[in-house]
Parts: C-alpha cells; structure tokens; sequence
C-alpha cells in the first residue's frame, strides 16, 4: 500500500505544477481510498494508464490555450504518440504485453518464493549475527538437539556468544472462557529467547528468569483470538489445564525462530516444561537426550571460526564431566541469518540454493524467449512502418528521435506487460501459498507479493522493455534499412536464421506439454485409486488426552463413552477410533517377524507400518475383513495380545498356510500377538503404493493418544462437524477438538503434491504454449512481410489466393514439423525422468502424446493462419507498384 | 460547448448533494457500473472549475468523519443549468432514436 502510494506521487508528476499544487492532497487521499478498498495494485493498474492519459490531455488543451510548450510536454508528446501508435494495432499490441507478462510473472514468482526462503534475513535485529548450533556424537549423520544441562553449561562454558537461546514446538490444549477449546502450537523457550533474537515485544514484557506458568502471544494470534484487545496482556488462559497468566504479545511478523516456517501461537517459558509436554517430567534435569534447538548470537567482533574453535573446547570439556552421555560430542555451528533451517543445508547439501539458481534459469530463459519474441514481431512491424518512418526522416526528424520513439514504444509494452506480469506472479505467489502441506499446525513461508518483489519486477521489466526493444529500434532507424531489406535473397536466409528461435520453443512446449498430461493423468489416476476403505460419508476429528491430562485409564473411559454417545445417535451408521489412520503424514511403525519355532531371535524382522484401531473401525470404514474376525468387546487387556493383518502380511509370512491363529512378535522378548483375522490390501503410506505388508491393534490393548475419531454419518459428513463437537463437549467441555474433516479432504492432502506438480506443470507448458505461438505468429508474420513482391509476382502470374496460403501453411507446417521432431524424443526423455512420479501411466502413453500433438499442431497452425491469410488477400497490383 | 460524458456524469452527480473527489467517483460507479481513473476525475474537475460549473465549499462534515486533505465541491448555477439543458438535449436523442425504432 504504501509502496502503491510512492508510486502514484510520481505519476503525478506527469501534471503541471499548478495542478498539482491544486489537487495533489485530495487525489492522493481519493487514491488511498480506493487502495484500500480494491487493493493496491488494482487501483494502481487503473491510474498507471489514466493518470498519464489525462496529463496528456490536460496538456494539449493548456498548449491548444497558451501555444507553448517546454521540455517535458515533449516527453509527452511522444508518449502519446507512442500510445496512440501501439492502439494502431491491437493484435501485435496484445501479443507482445501478453508475452512479457508471461515471462515477467513467473520471474516474479520465482524471485518472491526464493526472496522468502533465501534471501529475507530472519524478523529479528542484527540477523546476520545469528548462528545455529547443532551436535553430532559419534559416527552421527544428524545432527541432534540439546538437553537442557548441555544448553545451561554450554551457555556458561564460553564468551564467545552474548546470548545462546533454546526452543522446541509443542501442541497445546487451550481453554479461553466462552469460546471452543483449541489445539493450539507453541514454541517452548528458554527465558532469554525474546531479548536474546532481539524480538521487541508489541505489548508487556518477555519472560523472566524463572518465570513459570505465563505466555507470550504472537501478534496475529492475539487478533485473531483475542480481537486484539489490549485486556488481553494480564487476562489469565487455560493452557493443558492450568492457568497461565498472558504476559505479552510479540511483535507483527515475528513467527518463530524456527526454518521453514512452523508458525507458533503462543511462546511458553522452559519451567512450564512439564506442563506443556505431559509426559516429560524430569527433562529439564536429564542431561541425555536432544530436544531443544539452539540459536546463538556471535558477541560483538567475534568471527564465526573463532566461535567454532570455542565450542570445539567446550565439546571436550562437557565430553570430559559427563562422559557417560557426552562421549565423542561435537559442536556444528551455521550461520542462520535467514528463515530457511541451516540444518537442511548439511542434510541435502546446498539443495536449495542450486535449485533456487535452476529455476532462475529456467525463468531466465522463459524471459529470454518472451524477448525475442517481441523483438521479433518489432522487427516485423518495423518492416511495416518503414513508409511512416522515412516520411518522419524526410520530415527532419533525427535518427535518435526514432529510437527514442521505437525504445518508448518497447517500453510502454514493458509496463503493462510488466503490470500484468506482477497480478500473474501474485496470483502463482498465492497458489503456491494455499498448498499446505499435511500437517496440523500451520506454516507460514512468508512469501508474498511486497515492495521487493515490486522493484525485481520494475527492473525485470525495464530489461525486458530495452531488451525487446533496441535491436528493432536501432534497424529501424538505419536508413539503409529499406535497401536491405529489398534484397530478397538476404531476408529469406534473416528468415531461415529466424527459424531457429520458434522451432525450440515449439519443442519446449511439446515437453512441457507432455509431461503435464502425464501428471494430470496420473493425478486422476491418483483419485480415482480406491485406498482399501470407504470415502463417503466419513467425518474425521481428533482430540489429544494426553495434553488434557488424562492418564490411561481415564483415557478409555472417555473412548468407551464418546463411542456410545456417537453410536447412539440416529444420524451415525458407525462410529469408531484409530491411531494413526493409514495415509496420515504420521505413521507408526515396528520390527515384526512371525513366531515359528525355528526362527532366530536376532533375525531384523520387517518394518511394517500399523495402526491401533477401535472395534468397529473395519465396519466403519468399510475394510474387509476376509479372513478370521474383526476386533470386538473380547479383545481387551485381560485376554492374550490380538492383531489383524493385511493380505500382503499374511502371505509374505505364511505364504502356503492360513494366518488365523499364527503369531507375530515384534521383539523376541514379548508375548506373542495372535492373529484373528485378515484384512483386505488397502493404501498405507501414499495412494501409488505397491501392496505393503500392515496390521492392526485393538484399541482396547494398546492405549494411544491423539486419538483420531472417525463417524459414518446418514447425511452429509460436514454436517454432522457441531454434533460431533457438542459430543465430545458433554463429556468434557474443555476438550479441544482439532483437525476436523471429510474423509475425503483428507485423502486429498494426501493427493495435494501430485495435483500441485501436474499444476504447476500445466501452467508453464500453458506459458511455454503462448510464447510458442507469438513466436510462429510473428515468425509468419515477419515471413509474410519479407515476401510481398514474391507474392505479388506470383499472383500477377496466375497463382490463386489459396496457392498463397498454402504456401505460407506449408512454410508453418516445416517449422511445426521439426519442432515436433526435435520435442518428441525430448519429451519421451522426460516422461523417464518424471516416471518415478506417474501413476498407472506409462511414459509415452500414446492418448497423452497424440492428444498433445494435435493440440500443439492445431494452436500452431492457427498461429500461422492470420498472417497468411494476411498474403493471401494482398493486391497484386499494389504491392508491386509499393515495391 | 457540450461537456464531455465525465464532465456531465461529475454535474450530475452532483445535483442532489455536495460531495468531495472520492464521493464523486463513488456516486458515479454506483450510477453507472463503471469507475473513472483519479487522473479522468481530477482533470475534469479542474476543467469544471475553470469554467465555473461548480466551485469548492466550504461546508465539510464532522472532523471525525473527514480527511483534511479532501475537497468538496458544489454545483453553480451555470452548472444545473448546464446539466439540465444537456440532459433535455440527450433526452430529444433518445426520442430520436425511439422514434426510428433504434431503441424500444
């Protein structure tokens, strides 16, 4: 907004001085108005054109009154003629803004997505300060956390930073009076995290050493929940259950100290440790174990060898006093000036930055093509002017006057394909934005359309509009232009050289295409693959018990209470509960191996994946169960260890003998777990699975919690969301419900990467299509242009208008043809890349490549048509007396 | 002189009230689904201005609902009568057209 704002006083200043001493303050306040109303960049798309239009007009009636003019009604003059010559001809006007938008909008977007995740330093003072530090013990890969003895020693053990700060994400359960419980997330820090990342804080204060049961809200959560209240700061919340008193709200922007963007709510402070991660009683004691993350600020002058070489001492030294959990440690340290994990740097090396530099290529190249392009059909419309030009020389216009115009003219297109370019990227920007990846709590990569992404994309069009421009502009006004251009045999080989910038486009896009027909058919594949269970009529929930405190016991009171609750009522068919539910982004897993006689105790076993489900959850979900039994009311803790296992399991441990009745073990030291019964082959972990070994445990055994409630409903799943809540309310009314869906929004997410892949790969095969057709067109058309005398000849010779556009077809058909030939193998070459992606459809599926084909054949040949029809209805007589 | 649609869309707007810029532009795309550019509506106004077709008042709403740098302007007597001797004329086109059956 205020960056539109800048931008708009300048455009004002196409006004003379007296009007806009007149009228400047209202019509920025009229502006703002409307900025607000229709957003930035919308209003300012309007006034980019009208502003200039109406000084413009402003001008000519001041001149038309007073007959004088100075150095900048000049400038103005062109650009109205500039203006006035590119309305001339709307179709070349069209093409080429559309084609710069396209090259400049996916700049943009590339240059916001890797601005966020590269380049934006971390919302905190003096970034470039901060270090990360990691420990490795042993022959570790991964790099580990720290215990909280290793972070108090480490903290006193050197100088070499002025803050060392801990924090580590946890789920809440949180009760505000009046209002649903909610699960909320939370960073668990160290007393100093706020003064030691240098966070002021909006409202009250950071947290104090020894502060216990208080917390800190995040700006947007203290709107959202709080309707930004300044009560807020003081009022007390319930937190797992216990009262924590809000002692500050952080400041707007500031999410977290944390990589990828895992966005908290709430900071709490070390010492509520126990109450906010039941379960961890003694941990802040416990020297073993890794669990908080570690920012460091470098004190003043010291460099970051110098840091390393300080906590090389310090490794020995905490290796030396606790030798029994310290052994072989050693300290890492990462600058972590920007959001991105410094640890995912040592993990896929420098992944990210060299892919950052492809895709910048890749956008390069699409800028470079949208270029030429332009420049290209410049150079044909040049042609074209030739007459309107010599006649402006003869005029006693100069030389660098017409460039001057040429370059103006380029550079007109430039800002409106750059405006269009800017909406393009915005809205590719947002759309990458929406594709949450499957987890509960939210993430936030902090990409966004700003004020940098705003000047990138000025320069890029700046760029553009000169690179587009200068080489036309310069021939143009090169007198021996026509000369050289009356020489046929000169512009047909120009025309030939030309070819090969529309041929690889043509191939380009024959790719992009192909391979977004393979993704957008294995996606449909994807959706259409039956995950073992039912999709309708299923609504999802979970709750956590473990945060509300519940121990086992209390626990299954509750699961045995909602489950009759649910199943009482009219609206449900079934209800039942499982953790974690196959194709969740959580799974659990164990060693398993059959219980034979002969079977050694140190075999490995299998991994496989499991889930612990409630009685019902096989009827609920419609899994068949095709041999033995389902769970039931039998299979609880006084009966020996029961399991249901899938197809595949039963046949990769008892290929020739029937399951029921078998054992399984997932350690040769407990009881064995008797098979009942034998589920049908569903999806565990992805939808494009081979069959995988999986097995069920009854709730009734093996407690877990969150627990995920599933509910066949009569009607429509959602609307059954506040039935649901309210039964869940009456057993206990604190209990935050979360992660309400349909059965099929969840399997969704799990389709969520596939569909944004054959998305994405949609819209640059789109992108790589139009700027393949402004090139064949403009190739044509520069083609057309070379050739009128030739045309004229042949016509005056006896040859029909259809001869004329068969021969230029047929010069289109050459180019598409060895574009086709050329992109084909390419495009066989990258269905082989992309085949570990596709799902049920082969590399060159012959419908997806021949649909492609005839598409890229039939845009192309339309692409062709115009200016070949374009020949075909020249006057013979006309253009040879014009010759 | 016939005014230019802006500049007959301004006066009407402005017949049943005084109304600064923005108030204008608003009452406008109420009334016609289409909204002027801020350069369109600017110009036009100091067209109008210098024609004396309305002037600035000095009249403003309560100070908690203004922006000090906003500019109201009213209607002159020139101006009604402009605006209403060139609806008449446009209303004689309409029956012209009606009249031929253009429009029904």
């Amino acid at each position: 907004m205020r960056f539109a704002v800048v931008v708009y006083r300048l455009l004002l200043r196409a006004y003379p001085d007296a009007f806009r001493q007149e009228h400047e303050a209202s019509m920025c306040s009229t502006f703002e108005a409307l900025a607000r109303r229709d957003g930035a960049i919308r209003a300012l798309a309007r006034e980019v054109i009208d502003v200039p239009r109406s000084a413009a007009r402003l001008r000519r009636d001041a001149r038309v009154q007073s007959r004088n003019g100075g150095g900048a009604e000049l400038v103005f003059k062109d650009l109205q003629q500039a203006t006035r010559a590119l309305f001339r001809v709307p179709g070349f006007t069209i093409a080429a803004i559309v084609s710069l938008a396209l090259g400049i909008g996916a700049n943009a977007a590339i240059f916001a997505l890797v601005d966020a995740v590269l380049v934006k330093p971390m919302p905190v003072g003096a970034p470039e300060e901060l270090v990360a530090i990691y420990s490795t013990r042993g022959t570790d890969r991964f790099p580990a956390n720290f215990s909280y003895p290793n972070y108090l020693d480490l903290q006193d053990a050197t100088d070499a930073f002025s803050d060392i700060v801990g924090f580590q994400g946890a789920p809440l359960s949180l009760n505000v009076a009046g209002a649903d419980p909610e699960l909320v997330w939370c960073e668990i820090v160290t007393d100093n995290y706020f003064s030691g990342l240098r966070v002021p804080l909006a409202r009250g204060r950071g947290f104090a050493p020894g502060d216990e049961l208080v917390a800190i809200l995040s700006h947007e959560f203290w709107i959202r929940r709080f309707g930004a209240r300044e009560s807020a700061v003081g009022s007390r919340i319930r937190l797992n259950g216990r009262d924590f008193t809000i002692v500050g709200v952080s400041r707007d922007g500031f999410t977290g100290a944390k990589f990828l963007g895992f966005t908290p709510q709430l900071w709490v402070p070390i010492h509520a440790d126990e109450v906010v991660w039941p379960g961890s009683e003694g941990r802040l004691e416990r020297r073993s174990g890794g669990w908080l993350n570690l920012r460091a600020r470098l004190s003043g002058g010291t460099s970051s060898q110098e840091a390393s070489a300080a906590l090389e001492t310090v490794a020995s030294r905490l290796e030396a006093q606790h030798s029994d959990v310290n052994q072989d440690l050693r300290l890492h340290l990462l600058p972590a000036a920007r959001k991105v994990e410094p640890v995912i740097e040592i993990e896929m090396g420098n992944l990210v930055p060299v892919a950052a530099r492809l895709l910048f290529g890749v956008v390069g190249i699409v800028l470079l093509i949208a270029c030429a392009n332009v420049a290209s059909l410049q150079l044909v419309r040049s042609t074209r002017r030739r007459r309107e030009l010599a006649v402006r020389i003869s005029m006693g216009a100069t030389r660098s006057q017409l460039v001057r115009q040429l370059l103006l003219e380029s550079s007109l297109l430039a800002v409106a394909g750059g405006s269009l370019g800017l909406a393009l990227g915005k809205f590719l920007v947002d759309a990458a934005m929406r594709l949450n990846p499957v987890l509960d709590f939210s993430i936030d990569y902090g990409a966004s359309v700003g004020t940098r992404v705003v000047i990138y994309t000025a320069l890029v069009s700046l760029l553009a509009g000169l690179g587009a421009g200068i080489v036309p502009a310069l021939r143009a006004a090169r007198r021996d232009v026509t000369v050289s251009l009356r020489d046929s045999d000169h512009a047909a080989r120009r025309g030939r050289g030309r070819r090969w910038i529309v041929i690889p486009q043509l191939a380009l896009s024959l790719v992009a295409l192909v391979s977004a027909g393979l993704l957008l058919r294995s996606f449909q594949n994807l959706q259409a693959a039956s995950p073992g269970f039912t999709k309708q009529g299923l609504l999802l929930a979970s709750v956590n018990l473990d945060l509300q405190g519940y121990d086992t016991d209390r626990g299954r009171v509750f699961h045995r209470q909602l489950l009759e609750r649910l199943r009482s009522l009219p609206s449900v068919e079934a209800a039942s509960l499982a953790f974690p539910l196959p194709l969740d982004a959580y799974q659990e897993a164990g060693r398993l191996f059959p219980d034979m006689a002969n079977d050694a105790p140190e075999d490995e076993g299998t991994l496989v994946f499991y889930s612990v489900v409630e009685d019902d959850y096989f009827e609920t979900t419609s899994t068949e169960i095709v041999a033995g039994r389902a769970f039931d009311a039998r299979d609880d803790q006084s009966t020996r260890p029961v399991a249901i296992v899938n197809e595949t399991l039963a046949r990769t441990f008892w290929p020739s003998e029937s399951p029921i009745g078998r054992g399984i073990r997932t350690s040769a030291e407990e009881r064995p777990i008797e098979v009942i019964g034998v589920a049908r082959d569903g999806k565990y972990l992805t939808l494009s699975e081979q069959p995988r070994p999986y097995f069920f445990l009854p709730l009734r055994q093996e407690y877990a919690s969150p627990i995920t409630i599933l509910v066949r409903t009569r009607g429509t799943p959602r609307s059954f969301e506040e039935a649901l809540r309210n039964e869940v309310r009456v057993i206990d009314s604190t209990l935050p419900v979360y992660g309400v869906k349909t059965m099929e929004e969840f399997l969704g997410r799990s389709t969520a990467a596939p569909r944004a892949l054959a998305l994405d790969f949609s819209l640059f095969a789109l992108l790589a299509l139009a700027l393949a057709v402004v090139g064949i067109y403009g190739l044509m058309s520069f083609s057309v242009s070379q050739k009128r005398r030739h045309i004229g000849i042949r016509m005056a010779l006896g040859a029909t208008r259809r001869d004329v556009l068969a021969l230029f077809l047929k010069e289109a058909a050459e180019v598409i043809f060895l574009g086709l030939a050329i992109g084909l193998p390419a495009a066989w070459a990258s269905g082989r890349v992309l085949s570990s992606l596709l799902f049920g459809v082969s590399p060159g599926n012959p419908p997806v490549v021949l649909s492609v084909v005839l598409l890229l054949v039939a845009v192309a040949l339309a692409g062709s048509l115009l200016p070949s029809r374009r020949a075909a209805r020249l006057d013979p007589i006309s253009t040879l007396r014009h010759e | 002189m016939t005014p230019t649609l802006p500049m007959l869309q301004i006066l009407l707007a402005l017949v049943d009230g005084d109304r600064h810029g923005y108030g204008i532009l608003l009452e406008i795309e109420r009334r016609t689904g289409r909204r002027l550019g801020t350069g369109t509506l600017y110009t036009t106004l100091q067209r109008l201005l210098a024609k004396k077709l309305i002037e600035e008042t000095d009249k403003r709403p309560h100070p908690a609902d203004d922006d000090a740098r906003r500019k109201y302007y009213r209607l002159t007597r020139t101006g009604r009568e402009m605006a209403e001797r060139e609806s008449t004329r446009l209303e004689r086109v309409v029956e012209m057209a009606r009249a031929k059956a253009l429009l029904s």
